[in-house]
């Protein structure tokens, strides 16, 4: 069992989300930063899919009543290994408070946690109140009960870490690279130039729904009025404010406002990483460019599996 | 029809460029027709007012160009679309409790329109509605085929929580609440019906080109 001593800001459960339920009108939801909740689980021997805890700024305090394996990635937490199991004993607290290099650390445990689950998943979705912690932020005293014993994995017992690579360091301004968005030709080219040749400031009001950002505003001169249409991680909606809005992991289904752009998902753990009061920079890229560095991305998670699994 | 990339693990289908019935039905035979032609790596299918976006795994289509290859089986499949009056819209009636707790805003409604509480239900379950999208929430239908004379502004400021089965309009449209969720539609009455069921398949009871019909039910109260 795993007692909170403190929950942190917001910290939720989270496994890769719904997808396959957005006719329904169920948000994909999951993981922001999916590729580290994957690494997380695969350096302990779980399932990529397994349910973690995603720890958005300052994360929890954690006291394990048995001994266990975490492991961690994404941002890093002070004083302790990353990407790299480490072994807690019973009766340690496990401080995971002070998060950097990034906005969202992810913790995995071996064996993983009993959650309840809604439509095969196990993730918080806020909006709806479900599963996770009844669908609600960790608070202190709460409970999460690890599944029944299950031998750790021999790579647990050898020295090795996971290359970094995966994880470029978050750099300001952050990079996201984008291909043109449904509506691209909505838009001037000045609106064109403003959205490409800024800097763009992360708002504090960003959440698991979106990234808002502010700077020059991209403005539209009159047009017509979107009607509503599906909207997808990465998504830049233009509200008529010009400050445009990048769509993240608990997004709505449909969305009303035009898209300008949409962030590449090779990307999308640097838009997972970005903190409020930092900048992004946007860059367009081609759609064959955005194609072949996902696929590079998944070949290098696909040699990780298969390095680790040699060490087992 | 016209597909449009939308980032790269998903392309937008437009169906039709008026949101209407007609094209609500087209919306509905192109989904249909998609979902019994399946393709290895695309993983929603998810209709709207005008069009079916079509969201997949780059890595798991697994060729050269996943966005041409979706586009590609997306009109093959086309080829096998069968005439709307074929299998026709699916009807539902809906039995709303009108007013009092149940429809907060019935009164403001009546007033600011200048009619009755009593014309307002007539009106508003008088005619058939066509679900256009599901969407907002988990399940939540958007109704077209509200009269004019029931078109009124969203609330000044949205309520934090609306109770599951709130039937709801706004603007041109109207709704119903599958869940408790903040909103700021105008609240007329509440439904017993369950719009969305995790635990059903599929787990939303309607789903786009759906007729759906209220109907007013007395109350103990309302005797």
């Amino acid at each position: 069992m795993i007692e909170v001593l403190k929950p942190g800001i917001f910290t939720t459960l989270q496994d890769l989300g719904r997808p396959g339920w957005q006719a329904q009108g169920v948000p994909e939801g999951g993981a922001v930063d999916r590729l580290a909740l994957r690494v997380a689980n695969l350096m302990l021997g779980n399932s990529e899919d397994a349910v973690g805890l995603e720890c958005t700024l300052r994360g929890p305090v954690l006291r394990f009543s048995e001994p266990g394996w975490i492991a961690v990635a994404g941002a890093r937490v002070s004083g302790r290994p990353w990407l790299k199991p480490w072994a807690v004993k019973a009766g340690e607290s496990v401080d995971l408070e002070e998060i950097v290099g990034g906005a969202r650390l992810y913790v995995s445990f071996q064996r993983g946690l009993e959650v309840p689950r809604l439509l095969n998943s196990a993730s918080t979705l806020i909006s709806s109140g479900w599963p996770g912690l009844i669908g609600r932020t960790l608070r202190t005293a709460d409970r999460l009960q690890l599944r029944a014993s299950a031998p750790p994995p021999p790579r647990l017992g050898r020295s090795w870490s996971v290359s970094p690579r995966l994880f470029p360091p978050v750099v300001q301004p952050a990079i996201l690279r984008v291909v043109p968005g449904p509506q691209a030709e909505w838009f001037s080219p000045q609106a064109h130039r403003a959205l490409l040749d800024h800097d763009y400031e992360v708002s504090l009001r960003s959440d698991r729904m979106g990234v808002r950002l502010q700077g020059p505003p991209i403005l539209r001169t009159a047009g017509p009025e979107l009607v509503s249409e599906a909207v997808a991680f990465g998504s830049v909606q233009v509200p008529p404010d010009g400050q445009p809005i990048v769509l993240s992991a608990d997004r709505q289904t449909l969305g009303g406002y035009p898209k300008i752009a949409n962030v590449i998902s090779a990307d999308r753990s640097v838009l997972a990483q970005v903190r409020p009061g930092g900048h992004v920079r946007f860059v367009l890229v081609s759609a064959e460019t955005a194609q072949d560095l996902v696929v590079r991305q998944e070949s290098a998670v696909a040699s990780l599996r298969t390095g680790l699994a040699a060490t087992d | 029809m016209l597909c449009r990339p939308l980032g790269d693990s998903a392309v937008l289908v437009e169906v039709g460029n008026r949101a209407d019935d007609e094209t609500a039905q087209n919306v509905h035979a192109l989904t249909e027709v998609l979902l019994t032609h399946p393709f290895p790596g695309v993983v929603d299918i998810v209709p709207a007012y005008t069009t079916v976006a079509v969201h997949f795994d780059p890595v798991a289509v697994g060729q050269r160009s996943p966005l041409a290859a979706v586009q590609s089986w997306i009109e093959r499949s086309c080829v096998d679309i069968r005439p709307v009056s074929q299998s026709g819209p699916r009807e539902w009636i809906v039995p709303v409790v009108y007013g009092g707790e149940f429809g907060p805003d019935l009164a403001w409604v009546a007033e600011h329109l200048g009619l009755s509480a009593t014309e307002v239900i007539q009106r508003h379950a008088a005619q058939p509605y066509t679900v256009r999208a599901i969407g907002f929430s988990p399940g939540f239908p958007y109704l077209a085929g509200l009269p004019e004379s029931l078109r009124t502004p969203r609330r000044a400021t949205p309520r934090t929580q609306v109770p599951a089965g709130s039937v709801g309009i706004a603007g041109s449209q109207a709704g119903i609440y599958p869940q408790a969720t903040p909103g700021g539609w105008n609240i007329l009455g509440r439904t017993g019906l369950r719009l969305f069921d995790p635990d059903r398949r599929p787990p939303a009871l309607l789903r786009v080109g759906d007729r759906v019909r209220f109907e007013p039910v007395v109350t103990e109260s309302g005797k």
